[in-house]
């Protein structure tokens, strides 16, 4: 993707001001199947459907698994602790092609639910497009949504939870998270260590 | 023969007991066919029981004990591949929640340090201009 102006930024909000102490639907900042980004449409078009849902005790299973982790910068651990819920809906396509109207939805939904566009862009060439969304919880940013699509794939990822965008970027640019290359010695330590920590 | 004596008094005890509660004769002939052959036996018919389980006999408790001692390996062999089996599969569900999350994370990063560029880059070219 160029910088050379291919994107027409449709939207830069920053809402947060605005939005404030505004109510908003809590079904939007859960956890659980309930909150699940699922799209039937989508998944019935899809010719390959990824679904990765991280609550509860899976989610604090794979915490505990990274915070042994020593390369793991304050602000991540921080960010990563924070976190509730992370959902990832990937739809590929390989037929048929995704349109305008099988992401449309998916940004209705989040409406609805109460997220807030933060950055919406568009490269109408391609065609693909990109949208980060954020909801707002007692002034906080309490979860964001990615929503990216291009005629192969739509992916929604929806993360739950106070979110650090400085801790995301640095994660985006590969720094603060190891590469998952898990041995044996991890979860012995795990193993032993004691919950909760 | 004093054993014998009382049997004899008891079976005709029990005929007449018999007759005065009106059971069938054929039925009372029964009762007392068998009553008076076990008093030919001399009262010591065999149990059939004795025969067919050998639970009685010094073989019957080595069955017993060899059945006990299999039961008890087998559990103990069933309790030691679950308690193996468990912590491998929680491991193994704990890595690839871990994998699961990094990679989430590090998509969104991407995505998000993408979408700043994008929103960004017109204002560059503003200032470049």
């Amino acid at each position: 993707m160029s910088r050379s102006g291919k994107y027409s930024v449709a939207t830069g909000v920053l809402a947060a001001l605005l939005l404030v102490g505004s109510p908003f639907p809590m079904q939007a900042q859960g956890q659980g199947t309930e909150a699940a980004p699922d799209f039937a449409d989508l998944e019935e078009k899809a010719d390959e459907v990824v679904k990765v849902n991280l609550w509860g005790r899976s989610l604090e299973q794979a915490k505990r698994l990274l915070g042994l982790r020593k390369n793991l910068t304050t602000p991540v651990r921080t960010f990563m602790n924070g976190l509730t819920a992370v959902y990832r809906r990937t739809y590929r396509f390989h037929g048929a092609r995704a349109s305008e109207e099988d992401i449309e939805p998916v940004h209705r939904k989040l409406a609805e639910d109460g997220w807030v566009p933060l950055i919406e862009t568009e490269n109408r060439a391609t065609p693909e497009s990109l949208s980060v969304y954020s909801l707002y919880s007692n002034e906080q940013v309490a979860g964001m949504t990615v929503v990216s699509s291009d005629p192969d794939e739509i992916t929604v990822l929806k993360i739950v939870g106070p979110v650090d965008f400085e801790a995301l970027s640095a994660i985006g640019s590969g720094f603060g998270l190891p590469v998952m290359n898990l041995g044996s010695t991890d979860l012995k330590k795990i193993k032993n260590s004691p919950a909760g920590r | 023969m004093h054993q014998q004596g009382d049997d004899s008094y008891l079976a005709e005890a029990l005929r007449q007991s018999l007759v005065r509660r009106k059971v069938p004769p054929s039925f009372r002939a029964r009762v007392m066919r068998v009553i008076l052959a076990d008093q030919r036996s001399g009262g010591h018919r065999p149990s059939p029981a004795r025969f067919l389980w050998p639970a009685n006999c010094a073989a019957g408790w080595a069955l017993r004990a060899s059945a006990a001692g299999i039961g008890a390996v087998l559990l103990l062999w069933s309790a030691v591949s679950l308690w193996e089996r468990e912590p491998k599969s929680e491991a193994a569900k704990m890595e690839a929640a871990g994998t699961q999350l990094v990679e989430v994370l590090q998509l969104a990063g991407r995505e998000w340090n993408r979408a700043q560029e994008a929103a960004l880059s017109p204002i560059q070219e503003v200032i470049n201009e």
